[in-house]
């Protein structure tokens, strides 16, 4: 019997932490910049892969993890996207090789499959390099590329991202002599159910901020 | 006297000295004029707004000096601003590059005692690498710059009326904010005074 208590209540305060995770917004900085009277919100970093850092390391290779988090200034809110990637080769890179080994241009685009198979494009808002290291290991040359991009998203688009599931990701890069990119210029992702979780929970949140900038 | 009273008198007189000597404190960096052109320029002692012991982080470290300027009639506000940022591993060449940049008439915004923001525009354009050494246990990397705002008669009374408690220093797509230290809020003020008092 007081075994039975315990499981009932252990489980209790597990559905009570879920639903408090659910509705509970963690913000890295909700605040008004002193200059600008601007509200500044950002949400800290959801991973949407699962893959621990220390599980990256040991896998050589062919590694795509992806994190999501969104910031907004003064109403203008971005979609923000923390990629690394990993790729394994037998010759040493040289300093050439791993500076053209990831580059987003600006202009380049975001491409979201929702759930309804309707498709949104985003486009990045300024160019950038990937921060791009080499490592040896057993008789290979781990490359791997770290970078963020960020996508300028508006308030309707915010709020269909916080309700509707994103199923599937291609985010438009380019890659030199490393396996970072397909053949069609992308990184691609597909989203699972803890990633579609992650991803809606952060415009929910961004939506919290903005309601309570117009409370 | 009782040691008290002393003490009180002693404490009041030094901080009316202090209040009112600043003009007499002015120190120079430079303080020339050129043999040929007869031009005089004038520096003040660079005077740092944070913290010594900043702000204990150890991955990362700021500073921020400011001097005032007069050249040929004109006067500006100098701001140096240094960053060190500790990382794991020797970044590359290419990292390095373009550590601070900052656009010719970009912003330097003050706030002022009464919360009032005070707008400066920079001179010219800066551009600054980063330095990357390494030490024992991980590599430093610094970078640093010099920018240059020019202030106009409205600019200089509004800055020596009152002190300054927190700078931006607006950049290319970011900016650095700094909180000045109570004791060098009036550094600035300080600094512009000293020049009018010497041209």
């Amino acid at each position: 019997m007081k075994c039975l208590a315990v499981t009932a209540i252990v489980v209790a305060m597990l559905a009570a932490s879920v639903d408090a995770s659910a509705a509970s917004c963690k913000f890295k900085q909700n605040t008004i910049d002193d200059f600008t009277q601007e509200r500044l919100v950002r949400i800290d970093w959801v991973d949407m892969t699962g893959w621990t850092s220390s599980t990256f390391k040991r896998t050589i290779g062919h590694r795509k993890d992806i994190e999501i988090a969104a910031e907004s200034v003064g109403g203008r809110s971005l979609l923000k996207f923390r990629l690394r990637l990993s790729d394994a080769v037998r010759k040493p890179p040289r300093e050439s090789d791993l500076y053209s080994a990831l580059y987003v241009p600006a202009g380049s685009g975001l491409e979201m499959e929702m759930a309804d198979e309707s498709i949104i494009e985003l486009v990045v808002d300024k160019e950038v390099r990937g921060t791009n290291h080499a490592k040896y290991d057993d008789g290979w040359f781990v490359v791997t590329s770290k970078f963020v991009v960020k996508y300028p998203v508006d308030d309707a688009l915010t709020e269909r991202l916080a309700q509707e599931d994103v199923v599937y990701l291609r985010v438009a890069a380019q890659s030199r002599n490393y396996d970072f990119v397909s053949e069609q210029g992308t990184i691609e992702f597909h989203i699972n159910e803890k990633a579609q979780r992650a991803f809606k929970k952060v415009f929910d949140c961004l939506q919290q901020a903005h309601a309570e900038d117009h409370a | 006297m009782h040691p008290i009273v002393r003490w009180l008198v002693i404490t009041a007189v030094a901080a009316l000295a202090s209040g009112s000597s600043w003009a007499a404190d002015c120190k120079f960096d430079t303080d020339e004029t050129d043999k040929f052109t007869k031009v005089r320029t004038l520096v003040t002692q660079r005077d740092s707004l944070e913290s010594f012991w900043g702000d204990g982080s150890k991955r990362k470290q700021q500073d921020i000096y400011v001097s005032a300027y007069y050249h040929d009639g004109e006067q500006a506000l100098n701001i140096q601003i240094l960053f060190t940022n500790y990382v794991k591993r020797m970044p590359p060449e290419y990292e390095l590059r373009n550590a601070i940049v900052i656009p010719g008439n970009s912003r330097l915004l003050l706030m002022m005692a009464d919360g009032s923001i005070v707008t400066l525009n920079s001179a010219n354009p800066v551009n600054a690498n980063a330095r990357a050494t390494p030490t024992s246990s991980r590599v430093s990397v610094d970078s640093a710059a010099s920018i240059y705002y020019p202030l106009d008669d409205e600019r200089i009374a509004a800055l020596s009326s009152q002190s300054a408690s927190r700078i931006r220093v607006e950049a290319a797509e970011t900016h650095y904010d700094f909180e000045i230290h109570v004791k060098s809020q009036d550094d600035i003020g300080n600094a512009i005074k000293c020049i009018q008092a010497n041209i």
